[in-house]
């Protein structure tokens, strides 16, 4: 019969693969999603600004669109904030198995 | 004998405590599941608003009874979101996006009222914001977990 130790190797091992899965990929995703938020938001400023000065936006325009930035961003942030605890679900949901598949191949 | 003895009870244990650490796990939940019906709504209401705010240009007048229907739609959606459990982050998605006071789809529409019309070149830089706005609540939906996933 398998030990309470092996078991426990067992489940530090696969503990780590599945950390590795759920978190190291998406953190990447979510850190290049933020820096493509940034870059576009300087792109979109860089317009509005030449706009201005073309006089084809007036000053109350390109100041509702600057303030609608910060809305956009408290969006994108509340976006990430969700993904971010997808993950941690999804991360949860597969430890659950990990374990009850673990202790069944080690101790049925 | 005794470390034979010790590793039972250690195993013992372990078989004991499993189905109760995997219950408290299990009944941990955090953000609400996919919603294949709250999804196709922001889609819908995506396009249905892009589309009214082209119409921006034009005398508020012209288009009262639109931006009316419009509001109702999104209300709906914001109520259907936010009546779901553990989905507080996409109710406040909503709230932000519908603002008057604040300045994506609301606050877009109340200017619109206010001023009667809307410059051509304003209208498409902040279509291009609200369909962002609209991207993030989109984005999220489409990234939680499916049912599927689950089982």
């Amino acid at each position: 019969m398998a030990t309470f130790d092996d078991f426990i190797d067992n489940l530090e091992g696969g503990v780590k693969k599945l950390a590795k899965k759920h978190f190291k990929d998406s953190l990447d995703t979510a850190e290049a999603d933020g820096e493509a938020f940034i870059e576009n938001c300087k792109e979109d400023l860089k317009r509005w600004t030449k706009l201005l000065a073309n006089e084809d936006l007036s000053q109350d325009d390109f100041e509702c669109l600057v303030a609608g930035t910060k809305d956009l961003a408290e969006m994108e942030a509340l976006k990430q904030l969700g993904l971010k605890l997808v993950r941690i679900e999804r991360f949860q949901n597969a430890l659950i198995s990990l374990v009850i598949d673990t202790a069944f191949d080690m101790f049925l | 004998m005794q470390g034979e003895k010790l590793q039972l009870n250690r195993t013992l244990i372990i078989i004991t405590l499993l189905p109760l650490f995997i219950f408290c796990l299990s009944a941990c939940q955090y953000i609400s599941p996919y919603s294949q019906f709250a999804y196709e709504q922001a889609t819908s209401l995506k396009v249905e608003s892009l589309a009214l705010m082209d119409e921006a240009t034009e005398p508020f007048s012209n288009h009262g009874e639109e931006v009316k229907e419009l509001k109702e739609k999104i209300e709906k959606a914001y109520e259907y979101a936010k009546g779901m459990k553990h989905n507080e982050i996409s109710a406040r998605q909503w709230e932000i996006l519908k603002d008057p006071n604040r300045n994506l789809l609301g606050g877009f529409l109340e200017r619109w009222s206010k001023e009667s019309t809307l410059g051509k070149a304003y209208v498409k830089e902040k279509k291009k914001q609200v369909g962002e706005a609209f991207d993030t609540i989109i984005g999220l939906e489409s990234g939680k977990i499916k049912k599927s996933e689950i089982q």
